[in-house]
């Protein structure tokens, strides 16, 4: 017990300052072992981004749920079909001449809330004639039934034959009728009506003349031309349309049940959601190039940065993605990446030169990042070239690696 | 002679038990929503037989959503109560407080059938901080490291509730809370120095 008690206490261990050589928990792990455990991170902030995605795509359902509500109150795709020319008394259609049908769609987008859906007005003109004889025979009346959805009708001008102007009557819920006398009209009997309808979707119009003429023009971002037959011209200019179908054969010639018709369809373009989505793809190439530009500045400066530090970056650049996705629902894309993407850029350049205690190093961190957010924001505007500007971004991205390898040798 | 001990002790808050920790608490987490998915299922038969309203229904079901949010930030924080007193925190206690954070759940759709959802919440959260605020006094007897959980959690419950009522501006409010902690979480890093292995918050 007295040699225990005379005996000195053991050594210490000289102090270590903690301020200018590298901590030293960082000795032991090699530049190897890192980049398999950088390698590691990456996979699983992917599953991040994933759940982003999942996100992105519940709201966009979540989006069409609404939007089709929207759709339901406005007024579902037009279908004109008429006027038909009917005898009551025998209850058989009367062929038509000529018909001619014009469209004129306006689109424009309803929102409620966040939530938007495209919807357009329809100014509608419609002419036609035929031939007394036809009728004479059979009848001295006849009936216009002008089959469109009564509800979608906002304005209607009466029928006009002759120098006569007919009342529309809406007794059934299906078409509109005129009953007309035709004793007094010329052998050539020639008719126009025209009316405003709301709708959503697709237009489509039954040739119902032995020639028939339909045009439908109007703004709508994307118009795709369809139905039975394609139309013989056709111009797109910017957001102006215009299709014209000039020699279909007559819709009543057509064979089974099935009417012939053309028509139009508006689609949507590609929406936020789909916007999101496709940037969520760069995710990869963006934590991969940002965790390799620290990487470096970790070997030049020789001051390591901790897993933990460098998870915490790709932590925020997935959150970017989180970022994006909801002020994209409140502003336009453009913007959302604007904002979302300067947030992002500061925090992690204010990040690196707090952590590395130079301002140097934190603007170096803020341009790469920039210039990789930016040139990402131009492969998704660009759809053709944005394969080959990727790769040739990519081959930059490369050189400058080596290059800033080789510097490292010395 | 203590000081001596001190040197020679062995590091306990290195870097790679922040790592296992975190995976834990992860982990811990994933467990515990599942938990509450049971709760949410629960919520909706008890919906479907009458005794609760499809309102509050609502409201608890989204809330049951930011479950995994709640116990795994819960548990950083934690962590940095760990760090910042050195008071050791076990794995069992660590389960224990993520089990009061999954019951407040129970205890929401329990309530909220009898009461106004906002009531029932307003006294629920009060019961698991103040539960959970007992057992660190009990483990660190400290008033500082108490009044860190209180005021973690009351954040954390006052967003949660601000975040279920907002209905379509959700995403937007909680992306940008999103943001701010992942930048309190770097700023906590700067803190983070290392002293002979041992993480001390600066």
């Amino acid at each position: 017990m007295d040699a225990m008690s005379t005996s000195t206490p053991p050594p210490l261990p000289p102090s270590i300052p903690h301020s200018t050589p590298p901590p030293p928990y960082k000795r032991n792990m090699t530049y190897g072992t890192k980049i398999v455990l950088l390698g590691f991170q990456c996979v699983v902030l992917m599953i991040g981004a994933l759940i982003v995605w999942i996100i992105s795509s519940s709201r966009e359902s979540l989006n069409d749920d609404v939007a089709s509500d929207i759709v339901k109150e406005w007024g579902g795709p037009i279908k004109i079909n008429g006027p038909e020319i009917v005898v009551e008394r025998i209850d058989s259609t009367i062929r038509q001449q000529t018909f001619a049908c014009n469209v004129n769609v306006d689109t424009k987008s309803l929102h409620r809330n966040i939530y938007e859906a495209e919807v357009f007005n329809a100014h509608i003109g419609i002419s036609g004639s035929l031939d007394k004889k036809n009728v004479s025979t059979l009848s001295d009346t006849i009936n216009f039934r002008l089959k469109i959805g009564n509800k979608q009708i906002s304005k209607l001008s009466p029928l006009k034959i002759g120098d006569k102007e007919i009342e529309w009557s809406d007794d059934n819920d299906d078409w509109l009728s005129a009953k007309i006398d035709i004793s007094d009209l010329p052998q050539n009997i020639k008719y126009s009506t025209e009316l405003d309808v709301r709708g959503s979707k697709k237009i489509s119009v039954c040739p119902i003349g032995e020639k028939s003429i339909i045009t439908i023009d109007g703004n709508a971002p994307n118009p795709s031309f369809g139905g039975s037959i394609l139309p013989d011209d056709r111009t797109i200019n910017g957001n102006y349309f215009s299709a014209t179908w000039r020699n279909t054969p007559p819709s009543f010639v057509a064979k089974g049940n099935k009417r012939l018709i053309v028509e139009t369809d508006f689609l949507v373009g590609v929406n936020r959601y789909q916007k999101v989505n496709r940037s969520l793809k760069y995710a990869f190439i963006i934590i991969l190039l940002t965790y390799i530009s620290a990487l470096f500045t970790e070997i030049v400066t020789k001051h390591p940065i901790p897993l933990l530090n460098y998870f915490l970056i790709g932590v925020a650049l997935i959150i970017f993605y989180i970022l994006l996705l909801s002020f994209s629902e409140h502003l336009s894309f453009g913007m959302a990446y604007l904002i979302a993407s300067s947030m992002t850029v500061l925090l992690i350049s204010g990040y690196m030169w707090k952590m590395l205690d130079s301002k140097i190093i934190g603007a170096l961190i803020g341009v790469i990042l920039t210039i990789i957010y930016g040139s990402c924001f131009i492969l998704l505007s660009l759809s053709s070239y944005a394969l080959i500007l990727g790769s040739l971004i990519l081959f930059m991205a490369l050189a400058a690696m080596m290059y800033a390898s080789l510097k490292m040798q010395h | 002679m203590e000081e001596y001990q001190e040197m020679y002790r062995k590091p306990k808050y290195t870097m790679a038990w922040l790592g296992l920790q975190s995976l834990y608490i992860i982990g811990l987490a994933i467990i515990l929503a599942i938990v509450s998915s049971g709760i949410d299922s629960l919520a909706s038969g008890r919906v479907k037989s009458g005794f609760f309203e499809g309102d509050g229904y609502n409201l608890l079901s989204q809330s049951i959503a930011y479950c995994f949010a709640i116990i795994s930030i819960t548990g950083i924080s934690l962590m940095l109560v760990e760090v910042v007193f050195r008071k050791g925190i076990n794995y069992l206690q660590y389960a224990l407080i993520a089990m009061a954070l999954t019951l407040f759940y129970l205890l929401l759709l329990a309530l909220s059938e009898k009461l106004p959802f906002g009531a029932s919440y307003a006294i629920v959260s009060t019961m698991t901080i103040g539960l959970t605020a007992w057992f660190i006094n009990g483990i660190t007897h400290k008033t500082k490291a108490v009044g860190m959980t209180v005021s973690i959690l009351v954040a954390e419950y006052g967003l949660l509730f601000i975040l279920i009522n907002l209905g379509s501006m959700a995403l937007l409010i909680g992306s940008l809370s999103l943001f701010l902690l992942i930048a309190l979480a770097m700023y906590f890093t700067l803190k983070l120095k290392v002293v002979n292995e041992e993480l001390v918050i600066k």
